[in-house]
């Protein structure tokens, strides 16, 4: 089971997050105090989980934070779903550079996540997905989320 | 009654006609609002939406075409109003034209005119596309499982995770699904209040549940269930070494490793059980692999805590309001039906003698509800417990109701809302109207209750019915949702600071063996917030104060009905054992009764009653019983005179 990890590059006051593994009460965000930073990048691509007391704690932590331009990149689904539901999770501060979209096939049931990137796939109020998305096999896919729920952050800001 | 009631607006600066207009519309089944100027119209619609405006061209401050034009600048909505323009004046095709041309106005109606001549533009224009198509929730989708009889585990996982907001009351639903389907992940679930809450499933076992208050009184647990006596409690808690209680118990070999771990579940029982409330959660499930954990919650252990939430923490009302929709369908096992399973070993279903025969003869909610020994909330109870667990579903065809089906439904229709206000009809009703367009609840409201009766009592009862829906939606029509909301948040704060106050009131009574005063208050708490802390065990204290010897057995019946819906994270409250031992008492099971009270002044040593009721026991088990037909004639006269000591 993967623990939370974390990877932290700081170039003068541009700061570069890599989170990785559950968001869970283990999680220790203590080192990664955002003070002092005026750019903040949090990459949340290899992020497998996320569990009620991770999301207090996320809550806690990046609300504590009150100077820095903080962008989130790369949220899988787990974390795009707490941004639409959770006051707090994506704050007025925050905004999203990019988010994986879960696509589906009925029948051969393959499963791909395509990132949606500012300004390409969703821009403010908007999306614009890929005209055609395939499965290994040639097969058609559709997304696999219901839309209004999905990109409800996206009408709000990005 | 129109095929379809819609909500329109009359502008028209002439009193008279408007208002002769709005009765004539009202008469065809129509909700209609009339206003004599454009700024109250504009006004109006700035708090709700109209299927219809009916202007006129003439209108004092601007013209009708002025007016359009200006709503639909300033109320830019969704689901576009549709406006007619009418006029007696300006009549001539011309300026109909421009004048339609301008506005964008659907139709122009030449006054007088006809209310057939409206009706033929409602039909030629509304039928074809109407507004607000009726989007169906994700929440009733997922109550369309009571209708299948297979179901996938992905589209079962998919249905949980196109949730968004659910009733509290749902949660029992959506943990027999993540368990069935042998998910992993955390459903995590957030109020309105802004508190996070967590239940983590394990291939379909509950392995962890986090919420914000953790307490659970572990030593109340222990002795309560019986696992430890309070003196090694006691000892216990007199150790300072820094080891958990329960590792402490187990060292000392006071407590088995597989006791504790049942005593761990049931800590996870209490807190799940915090999770079930009443009003709206929003919950999301994240799917995950998760790491085994043990103790976990199994299939088994579930049932058992559904029967505990389903009897304890589910409103009759809500589930009566659910139900709804199905109560004139058959019931129908599914495959899944197994006569020896789990759940028929639960008390509400053990209650209902000859349930599964009565469900294999095809019967309804309805017909059940007139089952003679079928008390409604031990039905709807048993119901949705069979359907949580899936051994039972809803057959999709609609049964015809005769003559005397319609005078029953009817007559438990009017049952249920006799005494409601207008908003809680419509709670009542929120279920069956969940996925329709506002302007059709009328029209589906009439439709449930089924078409006017002959006979002329029902008929009387049918119209009472009618009236209440007419009333509740005009009433809701004519107030804002945020008004609406603001006050029933007002009225139910209200009620429920009140309902703690009468609640404190009625336990000093119960001490004060006042139980008639005691149960009076409890009477009003019931009406004003039945979901209060301790209601149950206090009905059921103040129900055992005042037996009637000739009723006992029927009273000692309902005693236990209330017993049985005590919340699990209410039964570890000293008060709860020694209710229980009264109710024991008044069985005639005097030693079990004894383990309750100890239990209840072990857990609070200064609740004075368990006390007493122990000192009583003592008293009547060392007074020898004394035989008056071979006594001495002097030692038995000489005893009714003896003076008591002490």
């Amino acid at each position: 089971m993967s623990k939370f990890q974390c990877k932290v590059d700081r170039q003068g006051q541009k700061l570069t997050l890599q989170l990785g593994g559950i968001i869970d009460e283990d999680a220790d965000f203590a080192p990664l105090a955002l003070q002092g930073a005026q750019e903040v990048q949090i990459d949340l691509d290899a992020i497998k989980s996320i569990n009620s007391c991770g999301i207090r704690e996320w809550i806690k932590w990046i609300g504590a934070n009150s100077t820095a331009k903080v962008v989130y990149a790369k949220c899988p689904k787990v974390i795009v779903d707490q941004m639409n539901m959770v006051d707090g999770f994506l704050p007025a501060f925050a905004k999203v550079e990019s988010f994986y979209v879960p696509y589906y096939h009925e029948d051969s049931g393959s499963e791909k996540n395509i990132l949606f990137r500012y300004g390409v796939e969703f821009k403010e109020g908007q999306i614009q997905p890929p005209t055609e998305v395939k499965d290994e096999s040639g097969n058609p896919m559709e997304m696999d989320i219901i839309e209004s729920k999905y990109f409800k952050f996206i009408k709000a800001k990005v | 009654m129109a095929e379809v009631g819609f909500k329109i607006l009359i502008v028209e600066d002439d009193a008279n006609l408007g208002a002769t207009l709005r009765e004539a519309l009202t008469r065809k089944g129509h909700f209609v609002f009339h206003v004599t100027k454009p700024d109250d119209a504009i006004q109006l619609m700035t708090k709700q939406v109209f299927n219809y405006v009916l202007a006129d061209c003439l209108l004092p401050q601007m013209t009708g075409i002025d007016l359009i034009k200006k709503i639909r600048a300033e109320i830019p909505n969704e689901s576009p109003t549709k406006f007619l323009l009418m006029s007696g004046i300006y009549t001539d095709k011309a300026f109909q034209q421009e004048a339609l041309q301008e506005s964008k106005a659907v139709g122009f109606l030449k006054k007088p005119f006809q209310l057939e001549e409206l009706d033929q533009f409602i039909k030629k224009v509304e039928l074809p596309s109407l507004p607000n198509a009726s989007i169906e929730s994700p929440r009733k989708r997922l109550y369309e499982i009571f209708e299948k009889e297979k179901v996938s585990p992905r589209e079962k996982r998919k249905l949980i995770e196109s949730l968004e907001e659910v009733d509290g009351y749902d949660l029992p639903f959506i943990y027999s699904l993540l368990a069935e389907t042998k998910t992993s992940g955390h459903l995590n679930i957030f109020t309105d209040r802004g508190t996070v809450s967590g239940v983590t499933f394990f291939q379909g076992l509950i392995v962890g549940v986090d919420v914000e208050d953790q307490s659970t009184f572990l030593g109340h647990m222990l002795i309560q269930s019986g696992y430890l006596a309070p003196q090694d409690l006691k000892d216990v808690l007199s150790d300072k070494s820094p080891r958990r209680i329960g590792q402490k118990l187990i060292d000392a070999s006071k407590l088995s490793p597989h006791a504790f771990d049942m005593i761990l579940n049931e800590q996870m029982n209490v807190r799940l059980t915090r999770t079930i409330t009443d009003g709206k959660v929003r919950v999301n499930f994240v799917s995950t692999e998760v790491e085994e954990i043990s103790p976990s919650i199994d299939s088994d252990q579930l049932t058992e805590y559904l029967h505990d939430w389903v009897a304890s923490k589910i409103q009759l009302s809500w589930l009566e309001s659910l139900y709804l929709m199905w109560s004139g369908q058959r019931i129908l096992k599914s495959s899944q039906w197994k006569d020896d399973h789990a759940v028929f070993k639960t008390s509400f279903l053990k209650r209902l003698k000859n349930l599964p025969e009565r469900l294999a003869q095809g019967a309804n909610i309805n017909e059940l509800l007139s089952t003679d020994g079928y008390d409604p909330t031990s039905i709807y109870k048993a119901l949705h417990l069979l359907l949580l667990k899936g051994l039972i579903i809803f057959s999709s065809e609609k049964v015809a109701l005769d003559a005397s089906a319609q005078r029953q439904h009817v007559k438990k229709i009017y049952g249920q809302i006799s005494n409601k206000e207008s908003n809680e009809v419509l709670e009542l009703f929120q279920d069956l109207l969940a996925s329709k367009r506002e302007a059709e609840w009328l029209d589906e409201l009439m439709k449930f209750i089924g078409p006017a009766p002959l006979d002329p009592e029902v008929l009387k009862l049918w119209q009472v019915v009618k009236d209440k829906f007419d009333k509740a939606l005009r009433i809701h029509w004519s107030e804002t949702d945020t008004q609406l909301t603001a006050t029933r948040k007002e009225d139910s704060s209200e009620k429920k600071i009140k309902s703690i106050r009468l609640m404190d009131e009625a336990k000093a009574q119960l001490q004060l063996n006042r139980y008639k005063k005691a149960n009076e208050l409890l009477a009003e708490v019931s009406k004003l917030y039945p979901q209060a802390t301790g209601l149950r065990v206090c009905v059921a204290w103040g129900q055992l104060g005042a037996l009637d010897p000739a009723k006992k057995q029927f009273q000692l019946k309902d005693i236990e009905l209330e017993l049985m819906q005590v919340p699990p994270d209410e039964r570890y409250d000293a008060m709860y054992p020694f209710v229980m031992g009264l109710y024991q008492k008044a069985k005639g099971d005097l030693a079990t009764a004894r383990k309750s009270f100890e239990k209840a002044q072990a857990m609070d040593p200064s609740f004075i009653a368990p006390k007493r009721e122990l000192s009583q026991l003592d008293t009547a088990k060392n007074t020898p019983k004394q035989d008056v037909f071979n006594m001495d004639l002097k030692d038995v006269i000489g005893g009714f005179f003896k003076k008591k000591s002490g």
